[in-house]
């Protein structure tokens, strides 16, 4: 099979049976982590499932709709400090307080947008950075409201009056992550999912075939930022302490990676780009003062050799067996 | 035959060791295992990693001289390249897989602050982290005990010293309006506030360069000391603004600007300029310090004794001294009252050390320290902030 006709029908290679096996497999193991795995496996595992979600909707708009966006960190905190407030301030439900929060990023995501519509690639990059700079310093500054550089310590999460432990937490993330994957599945299927490939590949084409290129940006931005806003509101009470800082440009980047690493417009890929991000520095903790050097070759030698990213490998092994 | 003699050989290095064990039962029992997170990649990987060496040089040292009651200190230190998230899987990884008894000297104020919950909860003491926040013992957490003096009680030792030694009373405060700058202004406004000294409050952003606004303000209103509150490099640019000006007020600031880094800098303008100190500096004639570098150069020949590396080598010693007093007792009621009972404890490296059940803040005390010839010299006791 030549290269070219592995990339016109990458759809093909999984059969529809062994997708929903492996979907399968991986939902029992993720169900069973909690009662093998300590405080510390736990911690890991619930992060990689936040930062996934976040993946998962930066995928639709870089790896579908082609927008780079740099500013996901800061969609990230923007819902993180919004969950955190309506709970702690206003003693809103915690999972009323995560919708709202997700909503309310949303909007912000749809005014990032607006100067989308006009720029592409580089200029949207910088762009992008700019905003995210912005709402950082703004959580920063709004000292009344995010306790500023103080941070913002949290109280155990409750649900109808029954507190979250470890575990609660990471269940709810999971089911976050299971009804985030539905929605992506949902959203690259339909109409939207083939429009935005269609904006990607050439604004032009798309306006010829009567999609209108700038509407769809609009809606590709916001669900990305409902996705990020999501994963910040579980994150705020992962963590339990959020400072300004943790948002930074530095993380929109990883966020990026993740994407970029799992494979490039796959769902599958931005669940294995998180884990691969999340979980192999922890497993090179052993590696004295190299981890962080033997993370980035590991980074290289991925993209050298797999640029279809992780995904790509898992779906080429899928169709050997 | 030689098969008779091998089992005889083992047999009676079975016995050996048996022997050993039971007539000394020191050297068979288990290390204390204690943890530390801190930036050993990225950015500030001087910092962690300088931090980091102080704790080794000091367990090297505890162990070769026999460890504590004859228990080896084992020091297991993990990166989070001062990301807080990242800190969070260091401790935890450190506690409940590792089983540590103790956080030992974690390093970044972001990174402790976010241990907060997490060590509350599983009970596990984190001490003396290198960090500077207010939140880490007001109020005061039962696992949380540091020995480095927030800013605030800095800028209380500061003005003390302003209005009872100097006897000046034109004060301005050139801040970083940010979380840090705001938390030292609030400690020089209540004590200047209590000798009904007015403080002139003058704020730049973090990461301007350009300093000639507030200085001129602050010239232009007849200032004779300016505290300033940022880094060194910021503080060189407003000296340099000050001598364009042809204006000479007395320059302070808190334990950063003390720093050798201010004469690369500022050349001769530090000249005069005075800091707090929080800890003795390098090139101190106490003898503690001296030992500390030979210990340094003797244990870890290949790095550079930093102030971060006299923080964590005294975090090291400190935690052998309460292992001491607990009498070899390494929980966490144990640690937590041997540390409560100290009082008055001197390493000779800084202020003397209290801590009692309602005050985890070991250090409420700086010394003066002033630029006098290309150095930094302490000119005062340590001098309480109260």
């Amino acid at each position: 099979m030549t290269v070219a006709t592995d990339i016109a029908r990458p759809r093909r290679s999984l059969s529809f049976g062994a997708g929903a096996l492996l979907l399968g497999l991986c939902f029992a193991a993720a169900c069973a982590a909690p009662f093998v795995l300590n405080g510390y496996g736990l911690y890991v595992l619930t992060l990689t499932g936040v930062f996934a979600l976040v993946a998962l909707g930066l995928n639709l708009l870089t790896g579908y709709a082609g927008q780079i966006s740099l500013c996901h960190a800061a969609f990230f905190g923007v819902g993180a400090y919004a969950t955190a407030i309506l709970t702690q301030k206003a003693g809103v439900p915690y999972l009323l307080s995560i919708l709202a929060g997700a909503l309310f990023t949303a909007a912000v995501g749809a005014i990032v947008a607006v100067p989308a519509m006009r720029l592409r690639s580089l200029y949207l990059a910088i762009a992008t950075l700019g905003f995210g700079v912005v709402l950082q310093k703004i959580i920063f500054e709004w000292r009344s409201l995010t306790n500023g550089g103080g941070g913002l310590a949290l109280s155990p999460p409750a649900i109808a009056g029954y507190e979250l432990g470890a575990s609660g937490l990471y269940f709810l993330t999971l089911a976050f992550v299971m009804l985030g994957l539905w929605g992506a599945w949902n959203v690259s299927r339909g109409r939207t999912g083939r429009a935005l490939l269609i904006v990607k590949e050439s604004e032009i084409a798309a306006g010829a075939l009567g999609i209108p290129a700038a509407r769809f940006k609009v809606i590709a931005f916001a669900i990305s930022a409902f996705y990020a806003a999501v994963g910040g509101g579980l994150f705020a009470y992962l963590v339990r302490y959020i400072h300004p800082e943790n948002f930074s440009v530095g993380l929109s980047i990883a966020f990026l990676s993740m994407v970029v690493i799992g494979g490039l417009g796959t769902i599958g890929g931005s669940i294995v780009g998180a884990a691969f991000y999340v979980i192999i520095p922890e497993l090179l903790r052993g590696i004295k003062d190299a981890p962080g050097l033997v993370f980035g070759l590991l980074l290289v030698i991925v993209m050298v050799l797999m640029p279809q990213g992780l995904w790509g490998l898992v779906r080429r092994l899928g169709r050997r067996t | 035959m030689i098969r008779e003699l091998m089992k005889a050989t083992t047999r009676r290095n079975v016995l050996a060791a048996v022997i050993a064990m039971v007539a000394f039962p020191a050297a068979a029992q288990e290390p204390i295992k204690v943890g530390m997170s801190g930036p050993f990649s990225g950015g500030l990987s001087l910092l962690g990693q300088s931090v980091r060496d102080g704790v080794e040089v000091a367990f090297g040292e505890i162990n070769d001289a026999g460890g504590v009651n004859g228990r080896k200190l084992q020091f297991i230190a993990e990166d989070d390249g001062y990301e807080p998230m990242r800190t969070i899987a260091s401790a935890r990884k450190l506690v409940e897989q590792d089983k540590v008894a103790a956080l030992l000297a974690v390093t970044g104020t972001a990174p402790s602050a976010a241990l907060l919950p997490f060590v509350t909860e599983s009970k596990t003491p984190l001490l003396f982290p290198y960090a500077f926040a207010h939140a880490l013992t007001t109020p005061t957490n039962r696992d949380v005990f540091t020995t480095l003096p927030e800013v605030r009680v800095q800028m209380r030792v500061l003005a003390n010293y302003i209005l009872k030694e100097l006897k000046q009373t034109k004060i301005a405060a050139i801040y970083q309006n940010d979380d840090f700058g705001q938390d030292a202004v609030a400690g020089l406004e209540e004590r200047f506030g209590k000798a009904n000294v007015p403080l002139v409050k003058l704020p730049f952003d973090r990461g301007t360069t350009n300093f000639s606004g507030v200085v001129a303000q602050a010239k232009a209103a007849g200032v004779e000391h300016v505290v300033f509150l940022g880094i060194p490099k910021d503080a060189a640019l407003v000296m340099r603004e000050a001598n364009n000006l042809g204006w000479k007020p007395q320059f302070s600031g808190h334990n950063a600007l003390g720093d050798p880094q201010t004469f690369q800098l500022a050349g001769p303008l530090a000249e005069g300029a005075i800091a707090i100190a929080v800890m003795e500096p390098l090139d101190s004639d106490k003898p503690a310090v001296k030992a500390f570098l030979a210990a340094q150069k003797k244990y870890k020949p290949n790095t550079k004794p930093t102030t971060y590396s006299m923080h964590g080598y005294q975090s090291g010693k400190l935690f052998a001294e309460i292992v001491k007093r607990s009498g070899g007792k390494t929980d966490e009621a144990s640690i937590v009252a041997a540390l409560e009972g100290m009082k008055n404890y001197d390493t000779g490296l800084m202020a003397p050390l209290t801590f009692s059940a309602t005050q985890h803040a070991g250090a409420l005390s700086g010394a003066i320290m002033k630029a006098q010839g290309g150095k930094w010299k302490i000119i005062s006791d340590w001098l309480s902030a109260d």
